[in-house]
């Protein structure tokens, strides 16, 4: 089973390095047989890396302990879910994950494309596949899941397996991985369309029409997985914070910011063909970062509670990165004639120019970051002196710099394009600014004396404001001239130009997620030892421990606190608190109990048991305000990219009719 | 009886491995400081909220963070202290002093050179010469030509 | 058994990828001399009309509004100019081009003509890419 595992990554391996040489002597020779059995290969690799990862998680189900991966990572007791997710569980299962999930997209590119870009897709199969021989070298030669236990020349099975990590078993945690990791290797595909359109000298600009819709999903996709590991950490780590400034959080959060930066800069080259060394610049880090995330979540370069660990693939990593940045500089370079701007600006006030500020400050947030977790390893290399850089340096650079981007939200669409006068400026920023002002006066008065908060809440209404006008003196004037009544029209807005308005509801949903973050200004927290009977309090709160119970299943141990809370007198529910040994790895888990208000959630963690008495638990009590508008946020944000990616209803079929005469086709129809 | 037996283990265990650790936590001017020190156990996080069970680091130097605070020590003296004996790293950011400053600075820096950079670039582009601009090139003579054309697909605009 | 199933395994796979048949190729979809020039103008159409609404809106003061729809005008009528150059044909023998292909051809080398719609290729078809129907032989 495990030799054919093995055999089925070999031959994948082989065929990737095929198809590299195959597709690009085809496109230099221009033999369209090479090119063909190039595109056969990647349906090839697609499916041995299938039967690949289906041995493995066949392995996983079943038990297997004679793989060392399957040993290593479940054991018999745990749910079958969780051995199921085992698969990207561990590094060697997860690199094969990677693998399968860009064989996979390359196929999906590959099948859609078969009769379309006939000289730019050889190329795109070439940056894809030399991708996937990276890959599968690694999941080949140095990280193979098919290991099996061996003493001497026997094969061993193990008893039972060590088990998945318990902080891994947890619903968000099955899905995290899957999601950010379609979201990392999905910016492989706008890469490899705008290097191969680069490497051909493509007129126009096709590379961005393709990918278009691919980038928004990828980019979706990355940011569920984000918010997915907030969640996880909120609800699994027990000290309520969803964003720890991990250099594994930070690694998932950098290709964002500039695939962020990206989706912005695009429109400029898509309305104007601006920008257009910028964009492929971007491009490029994005799938760089990517590339290097996983390096740092593989290497051990940075210690952190998510990375699997210190191991020797960082030296391939640390050449593929490299060789990737020279190969996009190279091409960069060596083209700029073809990227020449065809525009240029017209005025300083105006769209484009809101665009570039907003790429500045994103890739300022991007470096801050970036160099925050990269200055830990560059001080000891340096000073020999180790020193940390947590979550309050990084709070402290970025929380203006956020502050600064949520108010270009609010700017940007507002300033027309090519050109903005003072006085439309003037007629539509009164509004929202007047509101912002009220409101933080009204906050003012009302006793809070934060000055990041106050303003992050006044720049919230601001955007929000200039969001809502947009929406409503949009579909005023729709409905004014079709006779429709407003919610009709707003439909029919948003429908007109989905890309706009719903990066209108994304930019939403970032309004609502930042209301979110800015309630940690009000957390309160204490910890306190209570026995059966008694009570404590937290701002409104007043809890009561009923009973401390325990239990037994056969994959852990349990210890749950029942935790009455009442408010002024009257109670309003129980939270349950718990804490699990994972029998298998002997490792301590806690389950807290929160309960979820949109004004604030109450959150109990069971730390311990008291040393002094022992019938007495220390709880740790936390009131987090505001933090369930983070998850609302992100569902927004859902929502819009969703609208983004329904394709709108006006075509603009005209432009092409003209030049190849359909026009007259059509008007003999017509009669 | 075999109920028994595993309950009795299963409290045993659990007195084991949820032994204390959180106990100093009780106290808010621990949490406070607890959460400028950093826990050396791997975790990332600070004293205050490593939520390891018996973390063989955060456990004892809670305890001694409780015992300082207690003998009533200064904010700046627990500070210094941590950082005799373990190491500039204990904190959880980098001191502002010498050439950690460069840590700090540089976000900073690298932002308003980006800033100056984008100066430069809008006021290079603002040029009318700065794009090989096809419209330039056009005749007046011709423009008419194709006016009429442009007005009336526009009227099938929208 | 393993053993089999390897074999064929590895046998299958090469021969999938490595055994192309001529009649495998696929045909390619026809592509357009001036396509990125249709971009061009398909964006520049785009950017007129979002104008148009931001005005009636009321985001845009007069005087923006003008100066831009002039600008983008503009450049609208030198993408057409250019699109034309290469097809060519001017606006005013929009309809004339196709009866006088001799002039059309002389312009833009080897652009073959669809009888049907007047569609233009740049190379040889069987088929009409625009309306489907059949390109004979010879026709140019």
């Amino acid at each position: 089973m495990e030799n054919l595992g093995a055999l089925a990554v070999l031959l994948a391996f082989c065929l990737s390095i095929y198809a590299v040489l195959s597709s690009a002597v085809g496109a230099l020779k221009k033999k369209p047989f090479l090119i063909l059995s190039a595109e056969r290969a990647v349906y090839s690799i697609w499916i041995l890396l299938t039967l690949a990862s289906g041995l493995l998680v066949y392995s996983l189900l079943t038990g297997d302990m004679r793989l060392a991966y399957v040993a290593g990572r479940t054991n018999h007791a745990m749910p079958t879910i969780y051995k199921f997710t085992a698969w990207w569980g561990g590094q060697e299962g997860s690199l094969l994950f990677w693998s399968w999930i860009l064989s996979s997209y390359s196929a999906v590119v590959t099948w859609t494309n078969r009769r379309k870009f006939r000289q730019m897709m050889p190329w795109v199969i070439v940056v894809l596949m030399s991708t996937q021989c990276f890959f599968l070298i690694l999941n080949a030669f140095v990280e193979s899941p098919f290991q099996v236990l061996a003493v001497g020349k026997g094969i061993i099975a193990a008893e039972d397996g060590r088990g998945l990590s318990p902080l891994l078993q947890y619903w968000a945690m099955a899905i995290h991985p899957p999601m950010l990791y379609l979201g990392y290797v999905g910016f492989v595909v706008p890469f490899a369309f705008a290097m191969s359109s680069l490497i051909t000298r493509q007129p126009g600009d096709a590379w961005i029409h393709t990918t278009r819709r691919w980038t928004i999903v990828t980019w979706l996709f990355q940011s569920c997985g984000i918010i997915l590991g907030a969640g996880w950490a909120y609800a699994v780590l027990g000290w309520g914070g969803y964003w720890g400034w991990d250099p594994v959080e930070n690694a998932s959060l950098l290709p964002w910011i500039t695939a962020t930066a990206f989706l912005h800069s695009v429109m400029m080259q898509e309305k104007k063909g601006m920008m257009k060394v910028w964009n492929m610049a971007l491009i490029s880090a994005t799938f760089l970062l990517c590339i290097f995330g996983t390096f740092l979540t593989r290497s051990g370069i940075v210690s952190s509670v998510h990375a699997f660990g210190v191991s020797a693939i960082g030296k391939y990593f640390v050449a593929f990165i490299a060789i990737g940045l020279g190969a996009s500089v190279y091409l960069i370079l060596s083209r700029l004639d073809y990227l020449k701007s065809e525009a240029r600006l017209e005025s300083v006030v105006s769209r484009e120019s809101s665009f570039l500020f907003n790429n500045l400050i994103l890739l300022a947030s991007c470096f801050a970051v970036l160099w925050g977790t990269l200055f830990p390893v560059i001080t000891e290399a340096i000073m020999g002196e180790k020193v940390s850089v947590g979550a309050p340096f990084f709070n402290r650079v970025n929380i203006p710099i956020g502050l600064f981007l949520l108010f270009l939200t609010g700017v940007g669409p507002l300033i027309a394009w090519r050109r903005s006068s003072l006085e439309s400026l003037k007629r539509a920023f009164l509004w929202p600014s007047v509101a912002a002002v009220l409101l933080v006066a009204v906050l003012i008065v009302a006793g809070i004396r934060h000055f990041y908060a106050l303003m992050s809440f006044g720049l919230c209404l601001f955007v929000a404001a200039t969001i809502v006008s947009e929406f409503l003196k949009g579909s005023l004037a729709i409905a004014a001239r079709n006779n429709m009544n407003l919610v009709r029209a707003m439909v029919e807005l948003t429908h007109r130009n989905t890309r706009r308005y719903g990066g209108y509801i994304v930019h939403m949903g970032i309004v609502l997620m930042f209301v979110g973050f800015t309630g940690a200004a009000f957390n309160k927290d204490d910890t306190v030892e209570v026995g059966t009977g008694e009570t404590f309090r937290l701002g409104k709160y007043e809890m009561k421990v009923r009973e401390i119970q325990d239990g037994d299943t056969p994959n852990y141990m349990w210890q749950r606190a029942v935790v009455d809370i009442s408010k002024g007198g009257e109670q309003i529910g129980t939270l349950r608190p718990e804490r699990r040994i994972y029998k298998a790895s002997q490792e301590p888990n806690s389950i807290v109990g929160i309960r979820r208000r949109l004004n604030e959630d109450l959150y109990l963690n069971f730390a311990s048991m008291s040393q002094s008495s022992s019938d007495k638990a220390i709880i740790q009590a936390f009131v987090f305000p505001l933090v369930s508008w983070i998850w609302i946020g992100f569902g927004v944000l859902f929502a819009g990219s969703i609208i983004c990616l329904i394709p709108p209803k006006v075509r603009l079929q005209y432009a092409r009719t003209e030049v190849v005469g359909v026009v007259q086709k059509h008007a003999k129809v017509e009669k | 009886m075999r109920r028994l037996k595993s309950r009795l283990l299963l409290a045993a265990l659990l007195a084991a491995t949820l032994a204390p650790g959180s106990t100093p936590l009780q106290n808010p001017e621990v949490r406070r400081i607890g959460k400028k020190l950093g826990c050396q156990c791997g975790c990332q996080s600070s004293l205050t909220e490593c939520n390891m069970l018996q973390c063989h680091f955060a456990d004892p130097a809670r305890a001694e963070l409780l015992r300082m605070v207690d003998s009533g020590q200064s904010e700046a003296g627990i500070l210094k202290a941590f950082v005799d004996r373990y190491g500039k790293a204990i904190l959880r950011e980098p001191p502002t002093e010498g050439f950690f400053l460069i840590g700090w600075v540089m976000p900073f820096v690298a932002t308003a050179a980006g800033a100056v950079f984008l100066w430069w670039f809008v006021r290079r582009k603002l040029r009318p010469e700065a794009a090989a601009a096809p419209a330039a090139e056009l005749s007046s003579e011709a423009y008419a030509r194709y006016r009429d054309r442009i007005e009336k697909d526009l009227a099938k605009l929208d | 058994m393993i053993l089999i199933f390897a074999v064929i395994l590895t046998i299958g796979v090469l021969a999938f990828t490595l055994l192309v048949r001529a009649k495998d190729l696929p045909e390619p979809e026809p592509v357009s001399p001036v396509q990125h020039l249709d971009e061009r103008k398909a964006r520049i159409y785009e950017n007129l009309r979002d104008l148009q609404f931001e005005y009636r809106v009321g985001k845009l003061s007069d005087e923006d509004y003008q100066r831009t729809k002039q600008d983008l005008q503009r450049e609208l009528a030198a993408t057409l100019a250019e699109i034309d150059a290469i097809v060519g044909k001017t606006p005013k023998t929009a309809t004339a081009a196709a009866s006088s292909p001799s002039q059309a051809a002389s312009k833009a080398e080897a652009s073959f003509v669809c009888p049907n719609c007047n569609a233009r290729f740049e190379r040889p078809l069987k088929f009409c890419g625009e309306c489907g129907k059949p390109l004979q032989e010879g026709n140019q």
